[in-house]
């Protein structure tokens, strides 16, 4: 069997994401592969993007750590962070203004952290460094004969106490990364690079050994201190307001998208979104519909990528309802939502006093289902022409929304009326009372598990059934987030 | 990398939005507006910016001197926003709020 990965929403889950914690968040990549096997059939992708009215609402965003840049101002904290030190946090906290949780520059001895750390011209590090660290201490032991000192490694960067000792911030700092390698950051040293295991009553500064068997990393249990050290450069753009940005959520998944489908090859991709109206069943139904069928990327992404950057922010959030239609458009179903639905386009963008951009001037268009997603392709054809052909072929639906479901129940009867719903997709919830949402959309979670656990082509061989991965992003996925993905989305995991 | 893999790592990501420490190197980034998705014949208006815009069984929100209104795809004052919402039916409007202070930064409703 032949299996090949495409890396898809590297770029695109990873911007996303960093909207997704309401008051604050994080942002990173993060990457889903699309695994595609067996006759070279590509997997098909169908992205479902939130066009709703909220995807107007601005977020915060961050300009990426430059470190050949040493003008940044830590104006958040008052004053820079010197750059004669470099600076440590632990558990992943990065040292807040004004930290003491400080090293000078000159007893930091770690060769291995030099290219994270440095900054200013040629600089390509990110800033910070993790690793395993002890610092020679000064270990004072009271007992009632009365104190003795020693000098010795220990694991505490900011000194430490035990039931007997005291152990006061030190001098030299090293890393495990340096052990057999450099000492005193220096990689010849006279072959001394080792930080010893043996302790000592005098020296103040750190003492290496050339010998392995001195080795303090050699001894049983010595573990060294976990910790991330930062730069003064890193900190002092990290506190510096001047980097963050304002950005709307449609512009911001315009930009992430479009960056996505340039990224991607070797897949099928298609693309939907909200109905902003019907004309025929009024603006409470909507659903979404089909605007560019799964096809190969190269044939579908320019118009995929007009597409996106056309659409304006409006309507509610039928999730559940959208999800419905992909599943008619996966299994080769009626078009239901696409028949009469209607899109939202900005004719004139402008750009805000803060830099977000918004829409100024938006029109309401006829925007069924397309012809290429039917069969046969006309734009009055009845069903979809489902993308599920190959046996083995993987489908996925990637559905990205900032909020809790609105107006989302028109599709719930016929939901639960699926061939073996509640035997492969158990039931659809009661009930959803959490605030952005007004009570409907109970059924996505079981939808999702339904196309998961049900071949949805059963005139194909082998089972061909949909994995659908809900990415969430706003201010519904904050306080409420986690509750939501467990009362609505769980149902889309792969079991 | 397997799907089972993939997915850890997408739900890895959901974490992170939560605010997972092992990424805690970048700033926090913020959400600083929420919206109330809704319908034009559910929202009352008030005669001035110094009032507060009510959305039926919900939220009263204070408008402000920059607040924005686009209706019909057009900038228009809280007057003709008013009178376009009085004939929209059931269009979808969406309220933009800052979240500091509650003030209504941008109403817009599209279509009738």
């Amino acid at each position: 069997m032949r299996i090949r990965q495409s890396r898809i929403l590297a770029a695109l889950a990873g911007l996303l994401l960093a909207l997704g914690a309401g008051g604050s968040a994080v942002a990173d990549d993060t990457e889903i592969f699309f695994n595609q096997s067996n006759n070279n059939a590509s997997a098909n992708v169908m992205l479902i993007l939130d066009t709703s009215g909220s995807m107007d609402d601005n977020v915060t965003s961050v300009i990426d750590y430059d470190p050949t840049r040493t003008t940044y101002t830590a104006d958040q904290c008052g004053s820079n962070f010197s750059s004669s030190n470099v600076y440590y946090g632990t558990g992943g906290t990065v040292p807040s203004c004004g930290s003491t949780n400080s090293i000078p520059v000159t007893q930091f001895t770690c060769n291995d952290a030099n290219a994270s750390l440095a900054s200013g011209a040629g600089a390509s590090g990110n800033g910070y460094y993790s690793g395993l660290f002890v610092r020679w201490s000064r270990q004072v032991t009271t007992l009632r004969s009365g104190s003795t000192t020693v000098y010795l490694w220990t694991p505490y960067l900011g000194g430490h106490s035990t039931r007997t000792a005291t152990i006061s911030n030190g001098y030299y700092v090293d890393c495990k990364a340096d052990a057999g390698i450099a000492g005193a950051g220096d990689p010849s040293n006279s072959g001394k690079v080792y930080p010893t295991k043996n302790t000592d009553n005098s020296n103040t500064t750190g003492i290496w050994d050339s010998a392995v068997g001195n080795s303090w990393w050699g001894v049983t249990g010595n573990t060294g201190g976990s910790y991330t050290i930062y730069s003064a450069n890193y900190l002092n753009w990290y506190y510096d307001s001047s980097q963050r940005t304002v950005q709307s959520k449609i512009h911001t998944m315009q930009t992430a998208a479009n960056s996505l489908l340039d990224s991607l090859s070797n897949v099928n991709v298609g693309l939907m979104r909200y109905n902003y109206a019907s004309l025929q069943r009024g603006f409470g139904a909507s659903g979404g519909m089909v605007l560019s069928p799964i096809q190969d990327i190269a044939t579908g992404r320019a118009t995929m990528k007009s597409l996106i950057s056309s659409w304006a922010a409006d309507g509610y959030t039928p999730i559940s309802e959208s999800l419905f239609e992909a599943y008619r458009y996966f299994s080769g179903g009626a078009v239901w939502f696409g028949l009469n639905s209607q899109s939202t386009r900005c004719n004139t963008w402008t750009t805000y006093s803060d830099g977000s951009v918004h829409c100024a001037s938006e029109s309401v268009i006829s925007a069924p289902s397309v012809a290429a997603a039917r069969s046969p392709a006309t734009s009055s054809a009845a069903n979809y022409n489902s993308p599920m052909n190959y046996s083995c072929q993987k489908n996925y639906v990637v559905f990205l929304t900032d909020g809790l479901p609105t107006t989302d129940s028109e599709a719930d009867s016929a939901i639960k009326a699926l061939p073996n719903f509640s035997s492969t997709a158990g039931s659809c919830l009661t009930s959803l009372s959490l605030s952005g949402s007004d009570g409907t959309g109970l059924c996505t979670a079981a939808l999702a598990k339904y196309m998961y656990k049900n071949d949805l082509r059963s005139d194909v061989n082998g089972v061909q059934n949909v994995t659908t991965y809900f990415i969430g992003f706003g201010g519904d996925f904050s306080s409420n987030g986690r509750r939501r993905r467990r009362q609505g989305l769980h149902g889309d995991q792969p079991q | 990398m397997n799907l089972k893999q993939s997915l850890v790592a997408f739900l890895a990501g959901l974490a992170l939005a939560a605010g997972g420490a092992a990424y805690a190197q970048r700033p926090p980034v913020t959400v600083i507006e929420g919206s109330i998705e809704t319908s034009a014949n559910q929202v009352i208006f008030p005669s001035s910016l110094a009032g507060k815009v009510s959305v039926l069984g919900g939220q009263s929100l204070q408008l402000g001197p920059g607040t924005q209104f686009t209706a019909g795809g057009r900038l228009v004052s809280l007057a003709d926003m008013a009178a376009y919402a009085r004939g929209a039916g059931s269009a979808p409007l969406t309220i933009h709020y800052r979240l500091k202070d509650s003030v209504v930064s941008r109403i817009t409703i599209l279509g009738k």
